[in-house]
């Protein structure tokens, strides 16, 4: 197991919890992807937060199931139409030095989840080309909370 | 690229006014005695309950004067424009799917949605989203191309792209766009790409 504040190694993934509202559907209500938004930090956060894994054991599909069942079960409200993005960690990190910004992707388990991710050091305001492409690139591996059992 | 072709733009919206917040509080009011429960009801097709939890009420309102107020833009976008926009608003301000956390959208927002709805009058629609300001994003994704564009208060815009073509991958942003010089910033792009159906570029 990793220590605390411990870097996410760049081969290793991340989910991201996208809520409903943050879901872009076409006129036929399907969903085709996410805005930027999505990954920005909100008014008083800090971290992005994310979940590890390759913290949990097996292939990469139980991974994401794992993961997004830890995400279920914390102290966090799941929409039911809601989405988990999967994000490569060496990508984010290139997205963000393109955009000028260094980043650091740590390991920061939480009571109810002890897989977490905290993301330092992403800029707040104004960045949206590099939320874009977080959203369009880096982070745009989209999977429905309805298709995952 | 096809340029996109402008209409009579201050006119087009001009027919459209932007309230002050004491007649946004006005119509709400009116609003909720109006009858216009029912039409919110009936367009989405089923029956909501009558719990008046906070967040219910807030998201309510903003959906009850969004439909309001594009219904007087029917005239302009049409009847099945309407109709696939209510269900929208009732797929996306669903209280079971919001976040109690995320502010609702704000009426002004709405005011300078529908107003670029009209002076773009795309074939395509856009899908709706919400920023983490209480704004609504339109967005217009095609194939790798991706167009999001957050409604600000009194007509006043940010918007990102993305364009991919033989040489790469493009993205630009603008932000405190005025509505008005929307199709402006977005001509060297080919915003045909995302406003009309069956365009190659």
């Amino acid at each position: 197991m990793s220590k605390t504040n411990q870097k996410i190694p760049n081969e290793d993934h991340l989910v991201r919890y996208i809520k409903p509202s943050k879901l872009v559907k076409d006129e036929n209500d399907n969903v085709v992807g996410m805005i930027a938004s999505a990954f920005s930090l909100r008014e008083g956060e800090s971290n992005l937060s994310a979940t590890w894994m390759e913290y949990f054991n097996g292939g990469r599909i139980a991974q994401l199931h794992a993961a997004v069942n830890t995400i279920r079960n914390s102290n966090f409200k799941v929409g039911k139409n809601s989405g988990f993005a999967v994000g490569n960690v060496g990508e984010v990190h290139d997205v963000c030095i393109r955009c000028g910004k260094k980043i650091h992707i740590l390991h920061d388990p939480e009571p109810d989840n002890p897989a977490h991710v905290s993301i330092k050091s992403l800029p707040e305001g104004e960045e949206d080309i590099l939320f874009e492409l977080l959203a369009s690139d880096a982070w745009s591996d989209l999977h429905l909370n309805c298709n995952i059992p | 690229m096809m340029a996109f072709a402008e209409a009579n733009l201050p006119e087009t919206i001009a027919a459209f006014p932007l309230m002050s917040a004491g007649e946004h509080s006005k119509l709400i009011n009116d609003t909720q005695g109006s009858g216009l429960e029912s039409a919110t009801m009936t367009v989405s097709g089923k029956q909501t309950e009558t719990e008046n939890t906070e967040l219910e009420n807030r998201l309510f309102t903003s959906k009850a004067y969004c439909k309001f107020q594009a219904s007087k833009f029917v005239s302009q976008l049409g009847m099945e424009w309407r109709r696939k926009f209510f269900a929208q608003l009732d797929s996306l301000m669903d209280p079971d799917d919001w976040d109690e956390d995320d502010p609702v959208v704000e009426l002004e927002s709405f005011d300078t949605f529908l107003r670029m709805m009209v002076l773009l009058k795309p074939d395509r629609l856009p899908g709706l989203a919400v920023s983490n300001n209480g704004h609504i994003v339109a967005a217009w994704f095609v194939g790798k191309d991706r167009l999001t564009v957050e409604c600000f208060p009194y007509d006043k815009l940010r918007w990102v792209l993305t364009v991919s073509s033989d040489g790469g991958k493009e993205s630009v942003a603008g932000t405190n766009t005025p509505l008005l010089r929307l199709i402006d910033s977005l001509n060297p792009y080919g915003p045909a790409r995302w406003f009309k159906k069956d365009v190659k570029n």
